[in-house]
């Protein structure tokens, strides 16, 4: 799979990653970074302890590397989570959003590690 | 505009700080401006003002991410609003968030960037226009090009080297003063015009070096130049090519440079000490023939020590570290050598440097300003001693003291003589008070008067030092003294050239014939003693009879002198 599948197999906007990124290679990169670093971990512990001020800080940062790379799904996800849980509200049960969220990511990652140039 | 464009390009190379915890987000970021600008990366607000704090000159401009773990973005906004010198560095806030941007604003944020990241062409334009508006504001405050002579000015050329050694940090620089001797009188003999001429032209020469070479000059003062250039292999061609050009407008003579080389320059040094020194560099050189001077080891080894010296000076006169020795002086044409007078010596007893004779602190203290408050102390203690010796000898033996030629220049000399010799009650005409000759070739008017003045309240006034330099038999038709001192050169040199000996001779039967005490220094060998006897000397004064000696030692041997008289 290369890079213009990947976005097309997740549900991403290939051409605004390119346009922020500049090139593929780059793209590629930042992707293969993603899918090494510790965003799945983080909601998953974020999930189980039920705390609802690392969701949002995991959500949030996820929000914000999800939308620099054009991972729509994954940022829309995020971005709604984060919202939820700005203020800490307390009560505020997310878990059902965070298991899609957890699932969208990891999913996403299975497909940055069979993505090439 | 040659200068704007240095300035473009040394704007190439500006500094950013980019505070984002999340690292891609952070590279992403960072891929827009890598090429033209240089970044520092921050994980956490704590660490953001750490860098902040430790590159508070190179960092333009500073991209934050305001959820970040220990310490937020707020928390570095708050601390830059408490610190000025954070203050002035522009800081633009990356948010998804509308609703946080007015409170940012109310934080002092300058501008905010959208997340996620949309054209990286306009997110660098807007960060390119923001550090110039902040160049700008902070660059009207301060007078930025001499007009005339269209070189940076001195705070601007700081900024400038600073800026440069970012640019190029692998490259070696030199830091070089240039400074047009004697300028004020260029002005007054040759007009102003043609004063500013010489400026435009050295400037002229100046901005063509750097805009081959690179670096930035400076017109920091009236006939000042500083320049910080890559270092220049080949000084001497440098300095060539400056006199090369700056004949073309004017008769060489007329002009004369003192060039203070400082090279290498370690990029961490204080812009200011590396100033410093280039500026030292120049002012050490003396005379028109020499016109450069390159920074070594031992010159630099040298000013440390100076410094020191400098430094511990007034410690060392309120703790009594200055002694003053004491060099007897013997009349020789009886028939038995008597001990006459003394010479006040003065030595430097160094809790650090032991003993420092006066020829390594005098000519320093002469230079700047010292020698006048020693002078003082050593007329105080002169007098005092003069007293104790009465006391414990019956007798006030003459001591002859020296007067620099830097205290001719004060209007209180007279004054602080009088006063140190009236308060022990010394009989001021067991005063001696050596001049140098050299001081009478330069400010004849201002010593003639002087002597008289002395001469008139019963002081004895010597002239020191002569033969040492370019000696006029002027002085002693012009100026009347009571004793001659003829500089122990003559002495040294006698074995040399036999026509010392003549020189010695025709001088001895000229005190004679005008009536004035010849004294000789620097007396070593018997040789010198008989000679000097035979040719008529008065007095003699050197290794031959005694060394300079501390007061209790010369005390001991006035005692011995005066039961041999006996």
């Amino acid at each position: 799979m290369n890079v213009k599948e990947f976005y097309a197999a997740i549900g991403g906007n290939y051409e605004k990653a390119l346009q922020t990124l500049m090139n593929e290679a780059f793209v590629l990169k930042m992707l293969k970074k993603f899918a090494a670093g510790d965003y799945y971990d983080e909601l998953k512990k974020a999930r189980e302890d039920e705390d609802i001020t690392h969701t949002f800080a995991i959500t949030h940062t996820l929000k914000g590397v999800a939308g620099n790379l054009s991972l729509t799904p994954v940022f829309e996800k995020a971005s709604a989570i984060c919202e939820a849980t700005r203020n800490k509200k307390d009560g505020v049960d997310v878990s059902k959003e965070m298991d899609d969220l957890i699932e969208t990511t990891l999913s996403v990652i299975k497909k940055i590690e069979e993505t090439n140039l | 505009m040659e200068s704007n464009k240095r300035e473009k390009e040394i704007q190439s190379r500006r500094t950013l700080l980019i505070a984002d915890d999340d690292e891609i987000s952070g590279d992403i970021l960072a891929s827009f401006f890598e090429r033209d600008y240089d970044i520092l990366r921050a994980y956490t607000g704590r660490e953001a003002l750490q860098i902040i704090s430790s590159h508070l000159d190179t960092i333009d401009l500073v991209l934050l991410d305001i959820y970040m773990p220990d310490l937020d973005g707020f928390h570095v906004l708050k601390e830059r609003q408490e610190r000025p010198e954070i203050k002035k560095i522009p800081v633009i806030v990356m948010t998804g968030e509308v609703d946080i941007e007015h409170e940012c604003f109310k934080l002092g944020v300058n501008d905010f960037i959208k997340k996620p990241y949309e054209e990286p062409e306009i997110i660098v334009a807007r960060v390119e226009r923001m550090i110039e508006l902040y160049e700008d504001r902070s660059i009207i405050k301060e007078v930025k090009i001499d007009h005339l002579t269209n070189l940076y000015s001195f705070e601007f050329f700081k900024k400038f080297c600073l800026q440069f050694d970012v640019a190029y940090p692998n490259i070696k620089k030199d830091m070089i003063s240039i400074n047009v001797t004697r300028f004020r009188l260029i002005n007054e003999l040759y007009g102003k015009e043609f004063a500013d001429d010489v400026l435009r032209n050295i400037a002229e020469y100046l901005k063509g070096y750097v805009n081959e070479h690179k670096g930035f000059a400076s017109h920091h003062g009236t006939g000042d130049f500083l320049l910080y250039c890559p270092h220049i292999e080949n000084d001497d061609l440098f300095v060539k090519g400056l006199l090369a050009h700056l004949e073309k407008l004017i008769n060489p003579s007329s002009v004369h440079l003192h060039v203070g080389i400082y090279p290498n320059v370690n990029p961490s040094l204080d812009k200011d000490i590396a100033i410093g020194r280039a500026v030292n560099l120049s002012e050490r050189i003396q005379g028109d023939s020499e016109i450069y001077c390159v920074f070594d080891e031992e010159i630099e080894k040298k000013s440390v020590f100076d410094e020191e010296l400098i430094n511990g000076f007034k410690d060392a006169l309120k703790s009594h570290q200055f002694k003053v020795f004491y060099q007897p002086k013997y009349k020789i044409q009886g028939p038995k050598n008597i001990l006459s007078s003394a010479e006040a010596l003065i030595r430097w007893e160094h809790p650090k440097f032991g003993m420092i004779s006066p020829g390594v602190f005098i000519p320093l203290f002469e230079t700047n300003g010292f020698i006048q408050a020693l002078d003082s102390y050593v007329f105080e203690e002169v007098a005092k001693q003069q007293a104790k010796w009465k006391e414990e000898l019956g007798f006030y033996l003459p001591v002859s003291v020296n007067v620099s030629r830097v205290d001719i220049h004060n209007p209180n000399l007279e004054k602080e003589i009088l006063e140190a010799v009236d308060s022990c009650g010394v009989p001021h005409d067991k005063y001696y008070l050596e001049i140098t000759e050299s001081a009478y070739s330069q400010d004849k008017q201002e010593i003639l008067d002087l002597v008289n003045s002395l001469r008139g309240k019963g002081f004895y006034v010597e002239v020191d030092d002569f033969g040492s330099g370019y000696s006029s038999l002027n002085v002693i038709t012009e100026l009347p003294f009571d004793v001659l001192k003829i500089d122990m050169v003559f002495m040294r040199k006698i074995d040399e050239h036999p026509m010392n000996k003549d020189i010695v001779k025709m001088i001895l039967a000229l005190c004679k014939r005008f009536g004035v005490t010849s004294v000789v220094e620097g007396v070593e060998t018997e040789e010198h003693y008989r000679f000097l006897k035979e040719n008529g000397c008065d007095v003699v004064q050197g290794y031959y009879f005694s060394k300079p000696l501390p007061i209790a030692d010369f005390t001991e041997l006035l005692k011995k002198e005066m039961q041999n008289e006996r």
